[in-house]
């Protein structure tokens, strides 16, 4: 994958001085985006944490929810009026809307249970 | 920011539409289309993890996409080859400028497609219609092609299958490592043009 270097490069671009002087600015120009991408990476890293900071939203399916915030299954089946292991593929919200019930108050019993599930872990 | 809605919009539709959506988004992003491709295939990797999608249909999806994507902007960069070369025929100097493009481009081209696919990704259309313009066979931007995009897949989608509940945290991280490798390759590239020319002893020294 790697050019020979020991050749003369072939390739040289015939630049102007206007062309080197867009190069230079270029070049000044990445490498200061690439300080704030180096900046953003460590607050990334050190601030923000591998948390799971998204609250519960309605494109979410139940395993997800599971999943990812570590809940039991029983315990969200039940939140959401639905056997446990079942709903595959079908999100909070069409599973709210086929009860007829507010997402909103869907999202909040999960949020509920999901505190109360926190502080056991 | 504006794309925050039309995430969230499109998170809505990934257990829905499941993998279709997932090549759909891939391969939109590979036309340089604004949407949220690595995102997208770590919500997919994590509703896999869950049970929702099959693992092996969002990979196959993903690649799909990618590939047709990729294959577009290499037939859109083939067809402007033939007009671009009657514009480059009226300037020698233009001329000799491309051909010194296409010579560096061509030298390189398998590392080039293979590393704009998966650790340069936003390069990646780009590249493409360079590829295509400058002549390129099929077989080496195929094989930086096909190398490249399995990777892209199986590193977004595995993540998200491992680490389910952080595709938030890991969409921002690998959002920020990308961009910080595209902003070094490109001054990497400006300054190696800049130096090789400020060497003594090469030609064109007026």
């Amino acid at each position: 994958m790697s050019p020979p270097r020991t050749r003369r490069p072939r390739w040289a671009l015939p630049l102007s001085r206007r062309t080197r002087l867009a190069l230079r600015v270029l070049a000044g120009l990445a490498l200061g985006i690439a300080l704030l991408f180096a900046l953003r990476l460590v607050l990334v890293v050190t601030l923000w944490g591998p948390a799971a900071e998204r609250p519960i939203q309605g494109w979410m399916t139940p395993r997800y929810v599971v999943r990812s915030y570590d809940l039991p299954p029983e315990a969200v089946a039940e939140v959401l009026g639905i056997e446990p292991g079942s709903a595959a593929g079908q999100s909070i919200e069409s599973l709210a809307r086929a009860q007829d019930r507010p997402l909103i108050d869907v999202l909040r019993a999960l949020d509920a249970l999901r505190a109360a599930q926190a502080p056991q872990q | 920011m504006t794309s925050a809605s039309l995430t969230e919009w499109l998170l809505q539709l990934v257990p829905v539409l499941g993998p279709w959506l997932v090549g759909a988004i891939t391969f939109a992003s590979c036309l340089a289309l604004p949407v949220p491709a690595s995102l997208a295939m770590l919500v997919a990797g994590a509703f896999a993890a869950a049970g929702d999608l099959s693992l092996p249909l969002v990979l196959f999806a993903a690649f799909s996409g990618a590939i047709m994507g990729d294959a577009v902007g290499f037939s859109a960069g083939r067809l402007a080859h033939l007009g671009l070369a009657r514009h480059l025929a009226r300037s020698p100097r233009r001329e000799r400028a491309y051909a010194a493009a296409s010579a560096r481009l061509k030298a390189r081209a398998i590392g080039t497609v293979f590393l704009t696919r998966w650790l340069l990704s936003p390069l990646g259309p780009w590249v493409n219609l360079a590829a295509g313009a400058t002549g390129i066979g099929w077989a080496p931007f195929a094989l930086g092609v096909l190398g490249g995009e399995v990777l892209w897949v199986v590193i977004y989608v595995g993540l998200g299958w491992v680490f389910a509940a952080q595709v938030d945290w890991l969409a921002s991280l690998m959002g920020n490592l990308v961009g910080l490798a595209v902003a070094l390759a490109v001054a990497a590239l400006a300054l190696r043009l800049l130096w090789q020319r400020a060497r003594p002893g090469h030609r064109h020294a007026g």
